[in-house]
């Protein structure tokens, strides 16, 4: 009795002593300091908007630079001299490599500007170009994406500041969203600023890409001669990914890539200057290096004059119903005033509004598919580097009906052994778990 | 003839003598002796009879004792005392214990009787002789003295036992024995000499026991009776099984056969001294079944490889053990990854700066139905280390130094090879690219082949014999304050070397100040370690110990692609490239600075109370530092000309705080029956602060991240607490059924706000039937043991993971560096830890005196709320990035044996074989939701339901056929199949290790060896993939090659990130890992030099391997990061070499 007793009292205090135990395992004692994490509550002001707007820019620069690259990966503008840039070969990998279209940095653009855009209306509405450049980042990702990407592409809208539903748009509604977004730019810019002038020439961009000639001519027009937009480099924080690849040799500029590329290097043309670096890291072919690339702050070209130009001279070819010589007239514009400049014995045509010595006025070649080789040719060099190749060549494809053996590099790779693949477009990635998405269903051009 | 014995009475004694009687009460816990005899003239005349029960001696009746009733004839005249108890006990069939020195020598009795009982002749004999009688167990008396106190009275005051504790076959005094009362707070420690005193025993039955780890403990029960000095000396069995060996649980120790469980123990003191180990790693790898080191700590010294014990569990989370020094847990992290800039193949980390040396032994908790009570992250297991601690005694040194030779077998390299021939296209051209693809498109005429290997050339090879060297010195001593101090240094030079050609070719670039150290040995190694504890006792109800150590390393870690271009070059030597892959040269990674800087400390206060009899109390308190810093800088054109130089510094300053207290009572409600109750609560919270810089294109002449032109910086902190309490019941019936159940509580840091406390409870039994009341005792079968145990622990979430971020950072916008932010992390506030429930059972049995043991174990277990790490649309969050969720679930079951065989058996010599393996089945069950099947890619397993996780799948290739008769194989004359098949697993699922000892000349020279088995599992040989990949594979080449080689060479051609299929191999592989040769100094010759002990050993490590596998070796593994789930694959890590060392231990 004595001894049950004793256990009795001893089984007490030790079930009180755990409860004790119990509790404090609850409590705050697992609280800790997160010195390094922001809540999004934490951005739901003036600053945070401002601050968002910022990464946007930050993650679209950086996307756009990406782009450029891995789109000339695939096209015929750069060579891989790394060994391990399958899209070169024109072989997508299946899942996520560095070397892969920057689905997520320009969604991470995308998103992000349009979360600042709701934030800086709330919290900090002026000055209101700040809202328009970030509707007009939104839309230039969503080109971006059509040209760059196989279709259809899971696209999130932005309700309240924050990603919400997500909707399933084929590469015609994508476009469309992109011309949603310009519209909402242009709401709160006025017509002339640099902003607005940006988002006529993405809009000129979204309706090319869809066969809208018409309303590419119409919203290509009035873009002042001379003007360029770039997203903000630095060279750390945002850098040029095409310099620092060419610089540690692991890219080239292509030169007649698989058949089809185009003479980048050996057409010695005065808007694509060549630097040759030597051999690659690991392939032992040269490396050419684009020397309007000459740093990590280089900018990556998002709109220009020129574009404008490009596109309304691609509208106006005869077979789209363009009066006589005027899309000659056009490009010839872009490259020369006509006049000479003489040096020693030697004479260059002076620059047109191109701002680019040396070229020579074009003649017609006659006929329609010897225009758009032509048209396309100019967009090549005078768009080199800029994200754009992948598109035309998609392009060259779809509205011109080129076969893509006739447009993609092809046959024995130059990179190695084997044959270039059959891949012409990137799959985005990260989409496996997206409600409603079972993956793309066009791959073609 | 009637006599009547009871407690606290006087009795009749029917003309046979007087008796008397004694009644124990313990008022206040103390045991007094009370006497009930009032003519102390006639009490004591004749002996009492009284046996233990519940702590105290009472008087029994002699007539319910059955065996004192035995009738007996007798027939002694005038015989002495001690022979005639002798006689009796004989014919009696009892066993009759007493000092001899208690039993008067002169005395001689007479006593003739044809039926007496044996307590009436007991009676007689010891009538007037002082001696009591006590039942000390069925069959079993004690005589015992009485004393008279200065009343008169018969008193039991104060008796002292001591004695020595040796080894039973070569009676050397045993040190760090502890000596035990049973059921008694006393004990004590043996010191050097092997002695212990235990004072203040008042008279009465008890049971000592010895224990020591690696003997087998030893019980004896001895019967006290007055103030005098007893001598009992303890010969200890050496046990090779461990069963009966006593580890560290959380609720304090416990003998091995009270557990449900059988955890793993390694003497790591016996280990280090006659094997070749050359780390912590090496001791662990192939000695305990079901620990798996994945796969050895490769050829990269400084290495640290992963650990899984009983398979993986987890998708996403880490699968090693924890990692516990002394109570206190410790940095096992690992860096995988040098800051973006990948090691050469293998990873550096925290697990090896332990030093084995100062180890004692390693205690390897298995799963969770053993971790339980260690709660959040213990599923995985636990490695328990105890380091050596103060002996009582002299002060004595231990000195040991070590030489070694590190040796890497060049013709283990595979040979690339070039296809030479002229090209078709009219030019004529010699070239190099004349594979058998382009022979077939009629590209060029093949006219020879070549091969080499830069591996292999002595010009070219980056493989030299590399050096090491340990020394240390240990020292103890005390009394009731015992200290130890351990220093040790260790040097490793690796087995690379700047190849004679990079030598060459680099000297121009880097100058008139020509190669550093550095550069010459690109991985090094040196260590320097201190230990120390010191324990006091206080008073005699507990002590105190202060422990602390302290490490500082540097390791040079060479970058991947220096050695990687060596096994796909173009295969021939060549004045550019050497042989080497174009752009990847060892001086490229060799010439510029990696190094790792490690600095540890820990801390800790460990005290143990025992202020009661039925109470003691545990406390350890303790921190553990560790930082680790990395640094990376290559000067402008050092790697290579136009090289703009880079500069890495990133240092991770981990902090562990523990705090453990413990406190356990113990009853014993019946007399059979003992209950142990434990309570206690634990504290562990990780401290992981990260600063991080770098900078490219350095400005010449400079050397710090402020000259790049490309700098970037990091800090993150990391902070995670895991609070738990616990509470045990513990009861063991008759000594031979033990019975457990526990449950801990836990909450953590790392939980979602929706989740709040974690509950992990554990059971188990543990039935020594050969102790049981009803077991037959025979000889031949010494111990069998049934056992079970069941129980669930966790792994909790990375920290911060349940909590929606924002990702902040310098950006440049309008002109101007601002801060920019991003939508992060979503968060899962729903995150709770992953749960493992494990159950297991075995049996231990032990045969012909432990000449035979073996035990075998089934276990299975599942890991439920398994963290899948679910791909988040990168739609939506804008990134690319994943969600921990809990929906998996993985299994994972097997079986683990031991025999241990002792085939000879003599005074002078021994020859002894231990055979223990593992095998583990594994299988994702399920994904949840997120079902979709990941096959995985090239270098990197899949997971998909079903089948093992982290295991590989590939698109196989099939019809290979020589459709046109040219002897190729070409594009279209094989079919690549579309959907994936399941290959293998990527880690070993089978392990057996067979370890020989001979003992020859009483031990003084013993050899021994220990093969290491692992199979079942699939290697991908990407090294010869990339060979075939750039056509400079011997299938790439040579047409005499098989077709389906060709094919597999043919379809990697075509798409490397697809046609990986023919690449992967059967990894398994058997190992000579250990071989050694001890030669003990003769204690007469030790002491000519004024030592008591010398010893050296001869030992060689990964002497020989025998696989199928073609790469240069089957643990030439690839393994990224901390977590053991591979990925497996042999891109541009070393092999392990050899180990050839020499090893003096002197003893003084």
């Amino acid at each position: 009795m004595q001894a049950a007793t004793h256990c009795a009292r001893r089984v007490k205090c030790l079930a009180m002593v755990s409860t004790v135990c119990g509790v404090v395992a609850c409590s705050e004692l697992t609280n800790v300091p997160t010195p390094d994490i922001i809540s999004p509550n934490d951005i739901t002001n003036a600053v945070g908007a401002n601050q968002q707007r910022a990464g946007a820019i930050a993650a679209f620069a950086n996307g756009l630079a990406m782009q450029a690259l891995m789109t000339g990966m695939l096209g015929d503008e750069f060579a891989d001299r790394s060994g391990t840039i399958a899209a070169d070969q024109r072989r997508v990998p299946l899942q996520q490599t560095y070397f892969d279209f920057p689905y997520d940095r320009l969604t991470s653009a995308r998103i992000n500007a349009l979360a600042a855009a709701s934030k800086l209306e709330l919290y900090s509405p002026t000055p209101s170009w700040h809202i328009a450049e970030m509707f007009a980042y939104a839309g230039y990702v969503d080109i971006m994406d059509a040209e760059g990407l196989c279709s259809p592409l899971p696209l999130a809208d932005v309700v309240n500041g924050s990603p919400s539903a997500v909707r399933i748009l084929s590469r015609s509604e994508l476009l469309k969203s992109a011309l949603v977004d310009f519209d909402s730019a242009t709401a709160h810019v006025a017509q002339g600023d640099s902003i607005a002038t940006l988002v006529s020439v993405g809009r000129a961009r979204a309706l090319l890409d869809s066969g809208d000639w018409s309303g590419a001519v119409g919203a290509s027009q009035g873009v002042p001669s001379g003007y360029a937009y770039t997203p903000p480099y630095d060279g750390v924080h945002q850098f040029n990914v095409i310099f620092s690849n060419v610089s540690a040799l692991d890219v080239s500029v292509s030169n007649l890539e698989g058949g089809n590329g185009l003479d980048f290097v050996s057409a010695q043309d005065p808007r694509l200057l060549i630097a040759n670096l030597g051999l690659g890291a690991i392939v032992p072919e040269s490396v050419y290096a684009p020397t309007k690339y000459s740093s990590l702050a280089s900018p990556v070209v998002l709109a220009s004059a020129i574009e404008a130009s490009l596109i309304r001279a691609e509208v106006l070819l005869p077979q789209h119903g363009g009066p006589g010589s005027a899309w000659l007239d056009t490009l010839n514009a872009l490259r020369t005033d006509g006049t000479f400049s003489v040096s020693g014995v030697d004479t260059t045509y002076n620059p047109g509004s191109g701002n680019v010595a040396g070229l020579r006025l074009l003649s017609d070649p006659g006929s329609d598919s010897g225009r758009v080789t032509l048209l396309f040719r100019e967009r090549a060099f005078w768009l080199f580097g800029y994200g754009e190749r992948l598109g035309d060549m998609r392009r060259l494809v779809r509205q011109y009906s080129r076969p893509i053996e006739s447009v993609y590099p092809h046959g024995p790779y130059e990179g190695g052994p084997g044959t270039y693949g059959s891949d012409v477009v990137f799959r985005p990635f990260g989409e496996q778990g997206t409600a409603g998405y079972s993956g793309c269903t066009n791959t073609g051009p | 003839m009637n006599l009547h014995f009871g407690p606290c009475r006087r009795f009749a004694l029917g003309g046979m003598g007087a008796g008397i009687a004694f009644c124990f009460i313990a008022p206040t816990g103390r045991l007094v002796a009370q006497t009930t005899a009032p003519l102390m003239q006639l009490a004591d005349r004749g002996p009492a009879f009284y046996q233990a029960s519940g702590g105290r001696a009472v008087t029994v009746d002699v007539r319910a004792i059955t065996f004192l009733q035995a009738i007996l004839a007798v027939d002694l005249s005038d015989t002495p005392l001690a022979d005639a108890i002798d006689s009796i006990a004989s014919r009696a069939r009892v066993r009759i214990i007493y000092n001899s020195a208690d039993v008067p020598t002169g005395r001689r009795v007479t006593l003739s009787a044809s039926r007496i009982t044996l307590a009436a002749a007991l009676r007689v004999l010891l009538d007037d002789t002082a001696l009591d009688v006590h039942i000390a167990s069925e069959g079993t008396l004690s005589l015992t003295r009485r004393s008279v106190d200065s009343v008169g009275r018969t008193a039991h005051v104060v008796a002292v036992v001591q004695g020595v504790v040796t080894d039973a076959s070569t009676h050397a005094p045993l040190a760090q024995a502890v000596v035990r009362v049973e059921g008694k707070g006393q004990q004590s420690i043996t010191g050097q000499d092997g002695s212990y005193r235990i004072a203040g025993l008042t008279p009465g039955t008890y049971a000592l026991s010895a224990r020591r780890l690696g003997y087998t403990p030893l019980r004896r029960t001895i019967v006290l009776g007055s103030d005098s000095v007893y001598r009992l000396d303890l010969p200890l069995i050496a046990s090779p099984a461990m069963l009966d060996q006593v580890v560290t649980t959380v609720t304090g120790d416990r003998s091995v056969q009270e557990l449900g469980h059988m955890p793993g123990i390694i003497k790591v003191d016996s280990v280090v001294q006659t094997a070749p180990v050359t780390n912590l790693t090496d001791i662990i790898t192939a000695r305990v079944p079901g620990v798996q080191v994945n796969l050895s700590s490769g050829g990269l010294t400084g290495a640290s490889p992963p650990i899984t014990i009983r398979g993986e569990n987890s998708l996403s989370l880490s699968n090693e053990p924890l990692i516990y020094v002394d109570g206190i847990r410790q940095d096992n992290s690992t860096v995988g990854d040098f800051q973006g800039l990948s090691a050469i193949g293998e990873s550096s980390g925290r697990f090896n700066d332990i030093v084995p040396e100062d180890i004692e032994s390693i205690e390897i908790v298995k799963g969770p139905s053993a971790s339980a009570l260690y709660g959040t992250d213990a599923a995985n297991g636990i490695i328990a280390i105890r380091t050596k601690r103060g002996v009582a005694g002299a002060r004595r040194f231990s000195v040991f130094a070590e030489q070694g030779l590190l040796v890497l077998n060049k013709s283990e390299f595979p040979y690339s090879y070039t296809g030479w021939g002229r090209l078709l296209d009219g030019s004529n051209a010699t070239t190099d690219q004349c594979t058998l693809v382009a022979v077939a498109a009629r590209a060029c005429v093949q006219d020879s082949i070549t091969h080499f290997s830069p591996f292999r050339d002595p010009a070219t090879t980056p493989i030299t014999n590399g050096e090491r060297g340990d020394y240390g010195l240990q020292l103890s001593g005390g009394t009731d304050t015992r200290y130890f101090v351990s220093g040790t240094y260790q040097y490793e030079t690796g087995v690379l070397k700047l190849p004679t050609a990079d030598m060459r070719l680099y000297a121009p670039i880097v100058g008139a100040t020509g190669f550093g150290n550095d550069a010459l040995h690109p991985n090094a190694l040196s260590k320097y370690s201190v230990r120390d504890n010191v324990i006091t006792n206080v008073g005699s109800i507990g002590d105190v110990s202060l422990l602390g150590s302290y490490l500082s390393s540097d390791t040079r870690i060479p970058l991947s692609y220096g050695l990687a271009g060596g096994f796909w070059g173009p295969g021939y030597r060549d004045s550019v490239n050497d042989g080497w892959a174009y752009g990847a040269r060892p001086a490229e990674v060799f010439v510029p600075r990696h190094d790792e800087a490690v600095q540890r400390f820990d801390g800790s206060v460990n005290s143990n109370w025992h202020p009661t009899t039925w109470f003691s109390g545990r406390g350890i308190v303790g921190v553990e530092f560790s930082s680790n810093s990395l640094n990376a800088l290559g000067l402008p054109d050092e790697a290579a000309p136009g090289d703009p130089g880079y500069r890495v510094n990133a240092r991770t300053n981990t902090t562990m705080y523990t705090v453990d207290l413990g406190a356990s009572a113990e009853a014993t409600p019946l007399r059979f029956l003992k209950a142990r109750t434990s309570i206690g609560v634990q504290y562990n919270r990780t401290n992981e602060l990260y600063t991080g810089a770098g900078a490219n294109n350095l400005t010449a002449g400079c050397q710090t991240v402020a000259c790049g032109t490309f700098q970037n910086s990091a800090e993150s902190s990391v902070e995670s607490v895991v609070a738990g309490s616990y509470g045990e019941e513990a009861v063991s019936i008759g000594d031979w059924l033990f019975l457990t159940g526990a449950i801990r509580v836990d909450g953590a840091t790392a939980f979602g706000s929706e989740f709040a406390t974690a509950y992990y409870p554990k059971a188990s039994a543990s039935w020594v039937i050969s102790q049981a009341p009803f077991w037959p005792h025979q000889n031949f079968i010494s111990l069998v043991r049934l056992r079970s145990a069941w129980g669930e622990s966790g792994v909790q979430p990375p920290a911060a993971a349940g909590i929606a971020t924002i990702n902040a950072g310098p950006v440049y916008a309008d002109g101007a560096l601002t801060t920019g932010v991003t939508f992060g992390l979503p968060g899962n506030p729903a995150l709770k830890p992953e749960r493992q429930r494990e159950f297991e059972a075995g049996a231990d049995v032990s045969l012909a005196s432990s000449r035979i043991d073996f035990g075998f174990t089934y276990y299975s277990k599942r890991s439920s709320d398994a963290l899948v790490s679910v791909v988040l649309p990168v739609s939506q969050t804008g990134v690319s990035t994943a969600q921990l969720r809990n929906v998996g679930a993985i299994a994972n079951w097997g079986y683990e044996g031991n025999v241990s065989l002792q085939i000879i058996k003599s005074a002078s010599t021994s020859f002894s074989v231990n055979v223990n393996g593992s095998i583990n089945h594994n299988q994702l069950l399920t994904l949840g939701s997120y079902g979709a099947p990941n096959y995985g890619s090239y270098g990197t397993p899949g997971v998909v339901r079903g089948f093992p996780i982290f295991s590989w799948f590939s698109l196989p290739i099939s019809n290979v056929r020589d459709a046109n008769g040219n002897g190729i194989i070409e594009p279209g004359e094989f079919t690549q199949a579309t959907t994936y098949r399941y290959v293998g697993p990527s880690y070993p699922q089978s392990q057996f290790t067979t370890t020989p000892v001979l003992s020859v000349l009483k031990g003084t020279l013993s050899l021994s060896a220990s093969f290491d088995y692992r199979g079942a599992f699939v290697l991908e040989n990407q090294e010869l993939g990339e060979a075939c990949a750039l056509g400079h594979c011997l299938a790439a080449v040579d047409r005499r090659s098989s077709f389906a080689s060709q094919a597999s060479a043919v379809a990697i051609q075509g798409n490397q990130t697809l046609s990986y299929a023919g690449y992967f191999q059967d990894g398994s592989f058997t190992k000579l890992r250990e071989l050694a040769l001890t030669y003990r100094v003769p204690t007469s010759w030790a002491r000519v030099f004024k030592s008591r002990s010398a010893s050296v050993t001869l030992s060689a490590r990964n002497v020989a391997t025998w696989t199928r596998y073609t790469g240069a070796d089957p643990e030439e593994s690839s393994v990224l990061g901390n977590s053991s789930t591979g990925p497996f694959f042999d891109y541009g890590a070393l092999p392990p070499p050899q180990y050839w060392i020499l090893r003096f231990n002197l003893g003084m």
